[in-house]
């Protein structure tokens, strides 16, 4: 009897160890290739636009806040300004912004390119300091200068503003539209 | 080449599945109750079905480390009961202190320092695995149930066949 039990307890110990062997390799290796999966997260981008105090209800904001378009003017010899039509928001973690030029047209070597004198785009901190800026000019010339500085850091529920200046040639044609694609470079 | 990543809360819980194993065979080198054996071994089951549900139900990543860590304790605490439980009934020292010494203690070091490396997210280099498609996870628990099944039929049956026939006619024509 007692030779019976010890089989049995050997018997159910070699069990133990093969089924044990098993499920130790098979669930190192399902956490292994459960490690491996690549994941991605869809969430709210953290830098954002909001419509500035001075927004014009006929300018578009788009969805969930990551592009707007607006319409400018530019008056010949007279500088125009756009206080604050455009505010810039950080809801995420900290984070380096910059302005970068995406394209604009007229492009340079067009002469329409010189009845424009500067297109420029000032970012400001809520405090009022130049945060950072994208200065389109000509010299009235056919060609675009395009000059910009370093990316600035951002931090978390910051809040801050873009003036834009414009001014066209004191002998400029009316009707002469640029059309300028600018991005916010953000950098985390 | 080794691919460093920081630890998922599933290896923990994976922590949790050997130390389970670890008991179910200490049970039964110990003569513990053979119902209680199988406990230990469908409790480490139940933490490879835990990978499974973690996958499928896709909690929130803290959900799954305290669960994960749940089970991890509960095996640590077993680990110490039944050491004590070998200590105070068999009252022998030696046994007691190699099971301290060569189990318990190694277990808890090796637990507390997976849970710290997780929290404090330091990465770990793991050697090359082949990868078991997640869909999968399921079919495999099943195929462990089934030889876990096959298991319990034949260490419950096999025995009492063997030691019936053979060792009875062994006995008889000794007795001769």
């Amino acid at each position: 009897m007692k030779m019976d039990n010890d089989k049995r307890k050997i018997l159910r110990l070699l069990c133990f160890v093969l089924s044990g062997l098993l499920v130790m390799t098979v669930s190192a290796s399902v956490y292994y290739s459960l490690s491996m999966q690549p994941s991605m997260t869809i969430s709210a981008a953290g830098v954002a636009f909001k419509e500035g105090d001075d927004w014009n209800s006929s300018w578009s904001m788009g969805t969930n806040n990551t592009w707007c378009s607006l319409s400018l003017k530019a008056y010949p010899n007279a500088t125009l300004t756009y206080e604050q039509p455009l505010n810039l928001t950080n809801t995420g973690d900290s984070v380096s912004i910059t302005l970068v030029a995406i394209s604009i047209s007229p492009a340079s070597g067009n002469a329409q390119v010189s009845n424009f004198t500067f297109i420029n785009f000032t970012l400001h901190s809520d405090t009022g300091l130049v945060m950072g800026y994208l200065n389109y000019t000509t010299g009235g010339t056919n060609t675009w200068s395009i000059d910009s500085i370093d990316p600035v850091n951002m931090g978390t529920g910051d809040e801050w503003y873009i003036t834009i200046q414009t001014k066209a040639a004191a002998g400029a044609q009316a009707s002469i539209v640029a059309n300028i694609v600018i991005a916010v470079d953000v950098q985390e | 080449m080794p691919l460093s990543a920081p630890l998922q809360p599933e290896f923990l819980g994976i922590l949790g599945i050997d130390i389970f194993l670890a008991l179910s065979m200490l049970t039964c080198i110990f003569d513990f109750p053979v119902l209680l054996q199988y406990v230990y071994h469908i409790s480490a089951f139940v933490g490879f079905g835990q990978l499974w549900i973690n996958y499928v139900f896709a909690f929130s990543e803290e959900t799954r480390f305290l669960i994960c860590l749940a089970y991890l304790v509960i095996g640590l605490a077993n680990i110490i009961f039944i050491n004590g439980y070998i200590g105070s009934r068999d009252k022998k020292i030696l046994w007691t202190t190699a099971l301290l010494c060569c189990i318990t203690i190694p277990s808890i070091l090796i637990s507390l320092s997976a849970v710290s490396c997780y929290v404090n997210r330091i990465a770990i280099s793991l050697p090359l695995f082949p990868l078991i498609p997640p869909e999968a996870v399921m079919a495999i628990l099943l195929m462990c149930g089934g030889i876990l099944a096959i298991s319990l039929v034949v260490s419950a049956f096999v025995p009492e066949f063997h030691g019936s026939s053979v060792s009875k006619k062994k006995r008889e024509v000794k007795d001769r």
